[in-house]
């Protein structure tokens, strides 16, 4: 029991996650942090989509968890105990073999959590397993199949195989003609601000739905072959976007804005940016795939992507100058609080100030312009899930909105920090 | 026993105080709120830091910004009965809670401070009462000259990644763990045989290597650093400079370079020399101890005067002629500010709080060095081994 559980009308539910944790002991010491805690990953990856499932059980949602459930909730994770300790075993048992085979490739918790439950599931406590290292080291040969370099060599052969050349061309010169320019209405769509308004607090599926169906995000991009417009997004470096080639190279320094990136580039940049190639077509339906992307709305297939992008630009909207920004959501409110919390941070951090002068050009434009840098990162984010064919849900919303500008900042505060690490060489 | 009142504006919850000056915040990130202690808080004390356990927790302020997410943590952090009473909307809240959640967080958010603002310096006059506490004050004359050494970066940022692991339930950056553990170790393997940090130095090894597998993070490595004869010395040659005719001294905004390049007590210094039928404006700014390489500018009376690490003489040297009409200038327009134009714009405005401050850091730091067991980086620093 973790100090006194006070009999108020509602508990905080990491207390009672925490509590019921440190029942499970040592068992599951493998899953926890040296601070005796579910690890954070443990939490994302295990106890909420495998056990305590808030989505479908609501009264386990939220930072609070109302009196009457407690037991409730510490009785579906003591349950899940044995589970969870072989989960934790097989855990163990897997970094082995990862270990044996040289794979330093890779998150192991991201990687390896959900299989190790799986293997929790079918085979039990591997220490009662018949052939548990066996098991554990066909896993990791699993989960690395078709993994490294030789996919995006064969990405590169099949892109620049002559005989292929004129067919993709083709295919791209008609994917682009075909585009509809319907004239489209223009006006932001009132559904939007009323998604933002909500998102991180209680999402409104049936707007979700409401705003699929009503196609608002292949509307709202009408305006993008408008003069300017792409390129105030910061998503090309354009006037207007023009098809983009097929390719033939790609380095993951200094690839080209989303909208300016070859066919080859954009594939490469998914691959080398989210390890999850598994998941993913194979290397001729995946360029035909891009070719067809690529000259839709957002340049993206899916319309939840499309929406993602409206509503991630207007939930930006202002970052560029937060002190006068007058937030017009919810959202966006809470996306300016964070960027306005972060100059305090980097004050405390003792970064340099992206104005001052021998700051890297490219580091500079996409601090003081990150709104721009935000689309960016939000429009790769929705075109790897494309790739891995990953829903876009109604409740995935706020987390992906968020988690883009925590990581648009993060990348900042390092290339921040080395710019001074270089310095000394430039002396 | 923490007592702090309670403020909420529109969606934010302020316990405690305000955010202090970002010189003397030692701050965590976590999800939904800020956590921030004030270094110049009287109950951070050196002794109350890493002592014997005796001293009673300090409880850090905080801004909650989603309050849902911190109900998660803010148990660990404040106890929770001062929990509950934020969520349900008090108007302040006492605590005596502690926990070694809090007690790393803590640290953690020190050692953050350390690598940014720790405040090293060759020389500096104290006053024994400036140092204050009866331990430290024992046997020392009125005033004396101190030391305060630079720590490693390297250790630092190896118990930086330790503590972050002990509390990335609660931290807002998802890849906290696999980010902290993004730095060169060698400045551990160099420790490990050290007569007596070394057994320290192995468990942190030890620590790091478990994190970096069970993070999916190889541990950088690097060549052995170029040692100091490898380094080519810098020219001095101000041979033939007739006498000063104008010179002058202020202190560097500590603002406006990045850590570890000036030392903190140092002034910079200017004069004015005829050599040669021209006039020559010298510029010198003491260099910290272990200080890399860079280039700083200085701005005085017009003049933009660029400043070059001489390892020779532990300086940042730089000159140029004097503009036309130099002397002339009132004096408050020959004032020296020097800033490194790859971290600041040089533009930053007077501070009139900035120099005491300073010197009340440079206090505390001096505190911390005497202290018996104030962290192993600041411990190694203190018995003088050379790391990275």
């Amino acid at each position: 029991m973790v100090q006194g559980i006070a009999p108020s009308a509602a508990v905080p539910r990491g207390m009672l996650i925490a509590d019921a944790w440190a029942q499970l002991g040592d068992a599951v010491a493998p899953l926890s942090n040296p601070s005796g805690r579910p690890l954070a990953r443990t939490v994302k990856l295990l106890l909420d989509p495998l056990v305590l499932r808030p989505t479908m059980n609501a009264r386990f949602a939220g930072g609070v968890v109302a009196v009457e459930h407690v037991d409730a909730l510490r009785a579906a994770i003591l349950d899940a105990g044995p589970a969870l300790a072989a989960t934790a075993a097989w855990f163990q048992l897997v970094k082995k073999a990862r270990r044996r085979a040289g794979i330093t490739e890779g998150h192991p918790q991201d990687l390896y959590f959900q299989r190790c439950f799986e293997l929790a599931h079918e085979h039990g406590d591997p220490r009662s397993a018949e052939g548990a290292a066996r098991i554990a080291a066909e896993a990791v040969a699993e989960v690395h199949a078709e993994r490294g370099e030789v996919t995006v060599d064969r990405l590169r052969g099949f892109v620049t195989d002559p005989e292929r050349a004129a067919e993709l061309a083709g295919l791209l010169r008609s994917a682009w003609a075909d585009r509809s320019d319907e004239a489209v209405d223009a006006a932001p769509h009132p559904g939007l601000a009323a998604f933002l308004e909500h998102c991180a607090t209680g999402p409104d599926r049936d707007l979700w739905k409401t705003l699929a169906r009503k196609r608002v995000g292949t509307a709202e991009a009408a305006a993008l072959d408008r003069p300017s417009v792409a390129r105030g997004y910061g998503l090309t470096g354009r006037e207007r976007p023009v098809p983009p080639e097929i390719g033939d190279r790609a380095s993951k320094r200094r690839l080209p804005k989303p909208f300016d990136r070859s066919i080859m580039e954009r594939l490469f940049a998914a691959f080398t940016a989210v390890f999850q190639r598994e998941s993913m077509g194979d290397i001729p339906a995946l360029v035909v795939g891009e070719i067809h992307r690529s000259a839709a709305p957002w340049q993206l297939a899916e319309e939840s992507s499309r929406i993602t992008m409206a509503l991630g630009r207007d939930a930006a909207k202002g970052l560029d100058a937060p002190i006068e920004a007058v937030p017009a959501s919810d959202a966006n409110a809470r996306l300016l609080s964070r960027w306005s919390r972060e100059s305090y941070v980097q004050r405390v951090l003792r970064l340099p100030d992206a104005a001052a002068r021998d700051v890297p050009d490219d580091l500079r434009d996409d601090v003081l312009g990150v709104d721009r840098a935000y689309l960016r990162r939000l429009w790769a984010r929705l075109h790897g899930r494309e790739l891995r064919g990953e829903a876009t849900e109604a409740d995935d919303v706020w987390d992906l909105l968020d988690g883009v500008l925590r990581s648009v900042v993060m990348d900042q505060r390092d290339r921040l920090r080395r710019s001074l690490e270089r310095e000394g060489d430039r002396a | 026993m923490t007592e702090f009142a309670i403020e909420r504006e529109g969606p934010v919850v302020r316990v405690g105080p305000e955010r202090p000056h970002p010189e003397r915040t030692a701050l965590v990130e976590a999800r939904g709120a800020l956590l921030y202690w004030d270094v110049l808080d009287p109950r951070s004390h050196p002794a109350a830091l890493y002592g014997d356990g005796q001293a009673p927790p300090v409880h850090p302020a905080a801004e909650i910004h989603d309050l849902d997410l911190a109900a998660d943590w803010l148990w660990e952090i404040y106890g929770p009965e001062a929990a509950a009473a934020i969520l349900s909307g008090a108007a302040a809240i006492a605590t005596e809670a502690d926990s070694p959640v809090l007690q790393a967080a803590r640290k953690l958010a020190d050692l953050r401070w350390i690598e940014a603002w720790w405040p090293a310096t060759h020389v500096v006059t104290l006053s024994a009462q400036a140092i204050g506490g009866p331990r430290a004050r024992e046997g020392l004359p009125p005033s004396y000259e101190a030391v305060v050494p630079a720590p490693s970066v390297g250790l630092l940022r190896a118990e930086a990644a330790c503590r972050t692991a002990e509390v990335e339930h609660l931290l807002d950056d998802d890849e906290a763990v696999e980010r902290a553990l993004d730095f060169d170790p060698a400045a551990i393997t160099a420790l490990e045989s050290h007569p007596v940090l070394g057994s320290d130095a192995r468990d942190l090894a030890d620590e790091l290597a478990d994190l970096a597998e069970n993070y999916g993070v190889v541990l950088r490595t690097s060549p052995a650093p170029a040692r100091p004869e490898d380094w080519t010395l810098a020219a001095g040659g101000d041979t033939g400079a007739g006498p000063a005719l104008a010179e002058g001294e202020a202190p560097v905004d500590w603002a406006s370079v990045p850590q570890g390049l000036v030392d903190i007590a140092g002034q910079a210094r200017w004069s004015l020399t005829h050599r040669g039928g021209a006039s020559v404006i010298t510029v010198e700014v003491p260099a910290a101890p272990k200080a890399r390489d860079a280039t700083l500018t200085a701005r005085i009376g017009g003049a933009g005067i660029a400043l070059h690490h001489d390892r020779d003489t532990g300086m940042f040297t730089g000159e140029a002629q004097a503009p036309q009409g130099f002397l002339r200038l009132p004096t408050a327009q020959r004032t020296l500010h020097v800033y490194d134009p790859a971290f600041a714009t040089g533009d930053a405005g007077a501070d009139p709080d900035a120099q005491a401050r300073r010197d009340a850091l440079i206090v505390y730091a001096y505190q911390r060095v005497l202290a018996s067991d104030a962290g192993l980086a600041i411990e190694a620093a203190a018995v003088g081994v050379d790391l990275p």
